[in-house]
């Protein structure tokens, strides 16, 4: 049983997504709202499993719910709702430290097995944004210094799943691949998630200290 | 102003030479000028009794006694009040060739060895000692030696006690010999300086004339010192008239330089002169021509002079205020102990000029500026032409960034209008036109819910797709296969299709822009419609690699379906042919009622790199 929060401006979507969770036996509508305003209201004083947001919100940014809502609520998975799944939108949301996101026209099925997904501790990714990620740490391992690639952030194995994403390959043939276990390759996924997250809190932090503002 | 700084200067320089002369030298020093002069061959002083002849000092045998030579005497006599047993001492300026000077009648020194004729130049000095001396009238005697063809002279005699007289002979020892020195070896140095300069700057010839020059006035002014029989007549008047004639030249080609001018001929000329001066001394002869010539030769030394004096004076007329002043009170100062000297040895009878070893002082400073005002001048120009050339190029660099600035721009709006014609006929060749048969359908009310979903979902992944395209490949194929193989994995799955992902690493292509990128993906993308619709496969194998020549990549979708019939997908196939065509490969078809193969060859880049490609892509078509 999990409990799910939609934060949604359009109506027609927050319906049909309210509609596919009180449909799932598994599910349990926590809270749907459509605006960053009641969003906060709602988390003020609990939290749900899954936080689904759109980013585009009438008074404000759904990465600013997903930012709060991860920091606040570590158990909480939370997931951009997104209706191309470009590379944009899902880095900036994983920065702030999404789990995951999804399509907006997907189906009740693809719906429902994500959200369990991500709990059994897995997070979907597409070889689009693998590659991105890929990039992302290669990237701040060259600005730093003379560090392997591993200390940027990124271990060998975790750096061998993505590259295997970019290049198509699903969750089950990967573990194949790598003689793992399916659920290995999806926690690794999880684990370059929550790093990039660290490490662009740290980024932050950094340009901060930079701006003097800490 | 000029004239008054003129005058005073040359006043002061005329005064400094006064005090170091000692013209006006205190009593007890007496100054002897005349004389009764013997030509007589005795190695004794004559008696009074002989014929001696009244003479005064100095006397130049030249004027007194022409082509005289041999021994002469001199009889003086000066007065002491009493007996004295202080030292005393005669001096004189000059005593040519050779002379013994007698007191009382017993010889006190001598110059040199008589009948070996040589010149001293030097000033000359004798201690008498006191017993020789007597209270009344002493008598000089002064046994002179003329060498044949020598110029014979005394000058006259200073007697007083010693001290006195010897400050008298410093003074003029200074001025003769060491003052003269100093000059040459500052003309000297000078001359070098200036030559050093000229070997550097070949090209001005203006610095080797003037060194040159200085340097043979050195050198001339230092063998009016030597007094070494080392050097007999003959060779000490050639090098003389050597130093002397190419010194001449040499100022005379530097103030035509210093003017500006180039006279060839009668630069020619002028060495042809200073050849003949220094030939005719080898030349013996008393007949009229010669000394005719040598009379010209005299006056065309004066003229050259003067001629190079004024060509100077003129030419300073352009310069800095400074150096036109030095170079008139040099020119002034030259031209006038030239004219002092003349009038001194013609009328006057002096064999010396106080005035020549000096003479060049003046120039020497004066040009010596103006040289190195030149060398300076040049130095700021260089300067303040290097200062421009860098405004100029910092100013041609701003330009440069301004206009690769504008460059930029326009390309990046030719990029951007480029892009956004791309998307509009990608959007008109999809997503449009899938939404325009979608909705014709709609509108005749053909289609059911579901129906109408899924062709709105058609149109949906058409979106995403091009969305796809837009992602930067560098080249890179495999990561839009990923995407690909991403997004129909769902629609595969539900249908129970299998997928079997054969992808390995290929070498980047060349040419993957959006624009391929999306004919690739749709191609693929049809191939896998094909699958779906209309094939009834288990099981779908898509599959890269690089073929066996090793010049394309090869991408295979390959079904275990029921194959079709020629006609039937025809104008699908002929659109996936098209697009292969316009990314430059090529696209194969097999069919057979045991499945369909799809193979779209891409080229690779036509020459490798480098080795590591190339066996990189022998290495997997290996694989393959």
């Amino acid at each position: 049983m999990a409990t799910v929060m939609v934060v949604e401006d359009d109506p027609a979507f927050l319906k049909r997504f309210c509609g596919i969770i009180a449909t799932d036996p598994d599910l349990e509508l926590f809270a749907a709202v459509p605006d960053c305003a009641s969003a906060r209201q709602a988390l003020a004083s609990a939290a749900p499993d899954v936080l689904l947001t759109d980013l585009g919100l009438p008074d404000g940014s759904g990465i600013e719910i997903i930012r709060e809502a991860s920091r606040r609520f570590p158990g909480t998975d939370t997931v951009v709702i997104t209706v191309f799944g470009d590379e944009e939108h899902v880095l900036a949301a994983i920065e702030a430290g999404a789990t995951g996101y999804i399509l907006k026209d997907s189906i009740p099925a693809q719906f429902v097995g994500l959200i369990k997904e991500l709990r059994a501790g897995g997070s979907p990714i597409s070889p689009v944004i693998a590659r991105q990620l890929l990039k992302r740490f290669k990237s701040a391992s060259d600005a730093g210094s003379a560090r392997p690639a591993e200390d940027a952030g990124l271990s060998a194995r975790e750096s061998e799943v993505l590259s295997l994403i970019a290049k198509g390959f699903s969750f089950g043939e990967i573990a194949r691949l790598l003689g793992v276990s399916k659920h290995t390759v999806t926690t690794h996924v999880k684990k370059i998630y929550q790093k990039l997250a660290v490490h662009s809190r740290g980024e932050a932090v950094y340009e901060a200290g930079k701006m003097g503002l800490i | 102003m000029r004239p008054a700084r003129w005058v005073s200067s040359s006043a002061a320089f005329a005064f400094l030479l006064a005090l170091a002369t000692g013209a006006a030298a205190a009593p007890p020093v007496v100054a002897l000028d005349a004389a009764r002069f013997l030509k007589s061959d005795s190695a004794e002083p004559p008696p009074d009794s002989a014929p001696w002849e009244a003479q005064a000092l100095p006397d130049n045998w030249k004027k007194s006694r022409p082509k005289a030579s041999g021994y002469g005497w001199y009889r003086l006599a000066f007065d002491l009040p009493a007996k004295t047993d202080a030292p005393y001492a005669i001096y004189t300026p000059w005593m040519r060739t050779i002379g013994a000077v007698y007191v009382n009648g017993t010889e006190i020194g001598r110059t040199g060895a008589f009948g070996a004729p040589q010149l001293s130049p030097y000033p000359q000095v004798f201690v008498i000692p006191p017993k020789l001396l007597r209270a009344g009238e002493n008598t000089l005697h002064v046994r002179l030696f003329v060498g044949d063809g020598w110029r014979g002279a005394l000058a006259p005699l200073t007697v007083g006690e010693d001290t006195p007289v010897r400050r008298v002979y410093d003074r003029r020892y200074f001025v003769q010999i060491t003052g003269a020195q100093l000059s040459s070896a500052l003309a000297a140095a000078l001359g070098i300086f200036m030559l050093m300069v000229w070997f550097r700057r070949r090209n001005e010839s203006l610095y080797a004339y003037f060194g040159a020059g200085a340097l043979g006035w050195a050198a001339m002014n230092a063998l009016y010192l030597v007094q070494d029989p080392l050097l007999n007549r003959d060779c000490l008047e050639f090098l003389l008239a050597a130093c002397n004639g190419a010194s001449t030249v040499c100022l005379s080609l530097f103030a035509l330089r210093y003017a500006g001018l180039r006279w060839p001929r009668v630069e020619k000329a002028l060495w042809a002169w200073a050849a003949l001066q220094v030939a005719l001394v080898f030349v013996e002869s008393d007949a009229a021509w010669m000394t005719l010539l040598e009379k010209v030769l005299d006056y065309s030394r004066l003229a050259v002079m003067a001629a190079w004096l004024v060509l100077l004076a003129r030419a300073s007329g352009k310069r800095p205020a400074l150096e036109r002043a030095l170079v008139l009170i040099a020119v002034a100062f030259f031209g006038g102990t030239v004219i002092r000297d003349i009038i001194a040895g013609e009328m006057l009878g002096e064999l010396d000029s106080t005035y020549q070893p000096y003479r060049a002082i003046p120039m020497c400073i004066a040009i010596g500026w103006a040289l190195v005002d030149r060398f300076v001048h040049s130095l700021n120009e260089s300067e303040r032409l290097n200062a421009e050339l860098e405004r100029r190029v910092a100013e041609k660099h701003a330009e440069l960034e301004a206009n690769y600035r504008r460059m930029n721009e326009l390309e990046g709006q030719r990029a951007v209008a480029a892009e956004r014609q791309r998307i509009m006929s990608d959007m008109h060749d999809g997503v449009g036109g899938h939404l325009i048969s979608t909705l014709s359908l709609v509108e005749q009310g053909d289609l059911t819910a579901a129906e109408v979903a899924a062709a709105l979902r058609e149109c949906l992944d058409d979106l995403r797709l091009t969305i796809d395209s837009l992602e930067p490949t560098e080249n890179d194929l495999l990561p839009v296969l990923g995407n690909l193989r991403y997004r129909l994995d769902e629609r595969l799955k539900r249908q129970g299709i299998e997928l079997d992902w054969r992808i390995t690493d290929v070498p980047k292509l060349a040419n993957m822009t959006p624009r391929n990128v999306l004919h690739v993906l749709r191609i693929l993308q049809e191939a896998f419609t094909n699958v779906l619709k209309h094939a009834h496969a288990a099981n779908v194998e898509v599959e890269t690699g690089v073929d066996a020549a090793g010049v394309a990549v090869y991408i295979r979708v390959r079904d275990d379906g029921r194959g079709f019939e020629g006609d039937r997908a025809g104008h699908g196939f002929a659109n996936m042919r098209r697009r292969a065509q316009v990314v430059g490969g090529t696209l194969a078809i097999q069919s057979s009622p045991a499945g369909t193969t799809v193979s779209l060859l891409l080229p690779l880049p036509p020459i490798p790199h480098s080795g590591d490609s190339r066996a990189y892509s022998r290495d997997t078509a290996q694989a393959a």
